[in-house]
């Protein structure tokens, strides 16, 4: 069967810098195409794909995983016709539809329907087209009440639904998401991958760019590990395990990439949560752990003043800030009768029952009457780096009859 | 399909430019869908601009300088030329940004990216027709004979159309990586404009800047539609076809430019 794409010895250089960067663009040099692949990375260019090479049969779901710059946008960016390859060669068999981001064209003093013609147009589909399916599109984004409305009076939300609504309507051979996924309130991200999926039954290919691993398991039957060119393609599982292998080194506090907010009372000044560590049932500082593994959080505090019933509240979120599991020492009965200077409590789950993702933990010290010392909110992380065959967030203990 | 570091032949580019049609009829409609959609005051601009423009011109340069016009009133006079002219200006002037303007058309989704110039020129028709009108009721209300040479004038609007689009193209691809460019525009056009018979007549020039004036192409089209339209005489045709060369090359030169260009324009950002 012939592949549906193929990637052969791709590379792809940028120019970067100042703007006299940007006039090399323009010299015939690089009019002309096709430049030779030089070794070595002079200043100011930067090869986004080197000698990268891959091959998707039709009807194949395949995840591209790496890390930031590593070339994932880059290689969708070509798929997509949006830029060209420095040099090799792409062959793609069918039409594309990229996903890349919703709603391109979409103007906020035009009203949802007119949008909806506008992006379906700029997307590929005929006027005629979208008069049969208007209403199909209208439908699926549920926002039939507010179509004839402009846009910019629109929610974020109302926004990514009406956008998504077109793309998925496009019905091309190959689809391609670049983290679009990521947006959407529950409900509609549900109906989105039902969508998905059901293009997938029909044979179309999908070629999915997601941070979030779980969604790659979920939809992908193979996964690719690129680091500027091939570094690993095929299981889903264990290409995630290598993804995870070689960029987690073991760093404990790192900032997550939204909003943490240390929320000190005025009370902070009592007492405090001086550190946070985790670590494994050795005791040892760690933060990737297997599914099963004993998880041990030592909250080190000091209280200035003594502190008469005071409580420690613990709550543990996926990667998306969604929280999974929260509970503090005083519904759990573990009654501390004061707190005086320097100590520490601990928090342990002797099995953990979460698979394979990165988790966030965020710890609050409260007093008698749940009014807040100290917290830090979503301020670490750990990985669960090894898991059973299991897709999802977490793993009950389990068996067959 | 493939997909390589190399370009496809121009004649393809072309062929595609054409099965997205719809596509430019769609943006075109975007543009002025917009305008008009954003305030009652955006319908008038389209009148008022060139309205304004020719009053304030007439009061300092008919009342006060009293340029001669041969007889005509200064008014018609002076809007005969500044109805094309605005078209032409806000053609390039609405094409030559609209790519940086529309970044996100570029690096998310590819269609035939001259599309996009093409369509802030085109709406700029939209704006000039509503103009004509006002231009109608001035030849009524001056009560200027119909000339019999008027058929020319579409001819005129057909060349200055092609000059329009070939700058729009060129400037727009050039502006992407240079955006100096962008900044320029108002004034070249300003500049542009004063080098142009538009505000006073041709036979104002001295002979022995002639030779030089009539390079600008745009200076033997303005005072044709004064001829062909007010005074019922037909220009000098060398110079017209000369116009006409000069546009359908630098249509052809802004086109081909533009697409070699093309790809490169979703990776600077």
């Amino acid at each position: 069967m012939t592949p549906i794409i193929q990637f052969k010895h791709v590379s792809k250089l940028f120019y970067l810098g100042s703007k006299r960067a940007y006039l090399r663009y323009l010299l015939p040099d690089n009019l002309q195409g096709d430049v030779k692949s030089r070794n070595g990375q002079k200043n100011g260019e930067l090869w986004a794909l080197k000698d990268f090479s891959f091959e998707v049969e039709p009807g194949e779901s395949v995840g591209l995983i790496g890390p930031n710059g590593a070339g994932k946008t880059t290689t969708l960016s070509i798929l997509a016709g949006i830029t060209r390859p420095t040099s090799g060669e792409v062959h793609v068999q069918g039409r594309v539809g990229a996903l890349i981001q919703l709603g391109a064209g979409f103007h906020p003093e035009l009203t949802g329907r007119e949008n909806i013609y506008l992006n379906g147009v700029i997307m590929g589909l005929s006027t005629r087209r979208i008069d049969q399916i208007i209403d199909e599109i209208i439908a699926f984004s549920e926002l039939e009440r507010f179509i004839d409305t402009p846009i910019k009076r629109y929610s974020s939300g109302m926004n990514v639904r009406l956008g998504f609504s077109v793309a998925v309507h496009i019905n091309p051979d190959i689809l391609l998401i670049d983290e679009v996924l990521a947006v959407g309130d529950a409900s509609f991200k549900a109906k989105c991958f039902g969508k998905i999926r059901g293009l997938r039954q029909t044979g179309v290919t999908v070629i999915l760019v997601s941070h979030e691993l779980s969604q790659i398991r979920n939809l992908c039957d193979r996964a690719i590990f690129i680091q500027n060119k091939l570094i690993m393609s095929g299981d889903v599982n264990d290409v995630i395990q290598c993804y995870y292998d070689s960029v987690f080194s073991g760093e404990q506090e790192i900032e997550p990439t939204y909003d943490k907010s240390e929320e000190t009372g005025a009370s902070a000044s009592v007492a405090h949560i001086s550190s946070v560590e985790l670590l494994n049932q050795h005791g040892e500082l760690t933060n990737q752990f297997n599914t099963g593994d004993t998880l041990r959080i030592r909250i080190n505090y000091q209280a200035i003043e003594p502190v008469e019933n005071p409580a420690f509240g613990l709550s543990i979120h996926s990667d998306d800030g969604f929280r999974l599991f929260g509970v503090n020492t005083q519904s759990d009965n573990f009654l501390i009768q004061a707190i005086e200077g320097k100590g520490s409590v601990e928090f342990i789950i002797s099995s953990l029952p979460f698979l394979h993702g990165t988790y966030l933990v965020s710890v609050g010290l409260h007093d008698q009457y749940m009014g807040f010392y100290d917290r830090k909110t979503l301020a670490y992380k750990f990985y669960i780096t090894k898991s059973p065959p299991a897709s999802g967030v977490i793993y009950p203990v389990h068996e067959w009859k | 399909m493939t997909i390589t570091a190399k370009n496809e032949s121009l004649l393809n580019k072309v062929i595609n430019l054409f099965k997205r049609y719809e596509l430019l009829l769609t943006l075109t409609t975007r543009e002025i869908r917009v305008r008009y959609r954003q305030s009652i005051l955006s319908f008038g601009w389209a009148l008022g601009q060139p309205i304004i423009q020719m009053v304030v011109i007439s009061v300092i340069f008919g009342s006060f300088l009293r340029i001669p016009t041969g007889g005509i009133p200064y008014p018609i006079f002076s809007y005969t030329a500044i109805l094309p002219w605005t078209l032409f200006a806000g053609a390039i002037t609405a094409a030559i940004p609209s790519i940086t303007g529309n970044m996100n058309l570029v690096t998310k989704i590819y269609f035939p990216r001259e599309i996009i110039p093409l369509a802030a020129s085109l709406a700029r028709l939209f704006d000039f027709f509503i103009a004509l009108t006002v231009f109608i009721a001035l030849m009524i209300w001056y009560q200027i004979p119909l000339q019999s040479t008027i058929w020319f004038a579409p001819i005129l609007l057909i060349i200055q159309i092609v000059l329009s689009l070939g700058i729009g193209l060129l400037g727009a691809a050039v502006g992407v990586f240079l955006r100096d460019i962008l900044y320029a525009i108002p004034m070249l056009m300003l500049v542009w404009m004063y080098a142009t018979p538009v505000i006073y007549p041709l036979s104002m020039v001295p002979p022995e800047w002639q030779r030089v004036y009539m390079l600008n192409p745009m200076a033997s089209i303005i005072d044709g539609y004064r001829k062909v339209v007010l005074e019922g005489v037909y220009p000098d045709f060398s110079y017209i076809a000369y116009a006409a060369i000069v546009s359908v090359v630098l249509l052809i030169i802004g086109y081909v430019y533009f697409k070699k260009l093309e790809m490169s324009m979703a990776d600077i950002i």
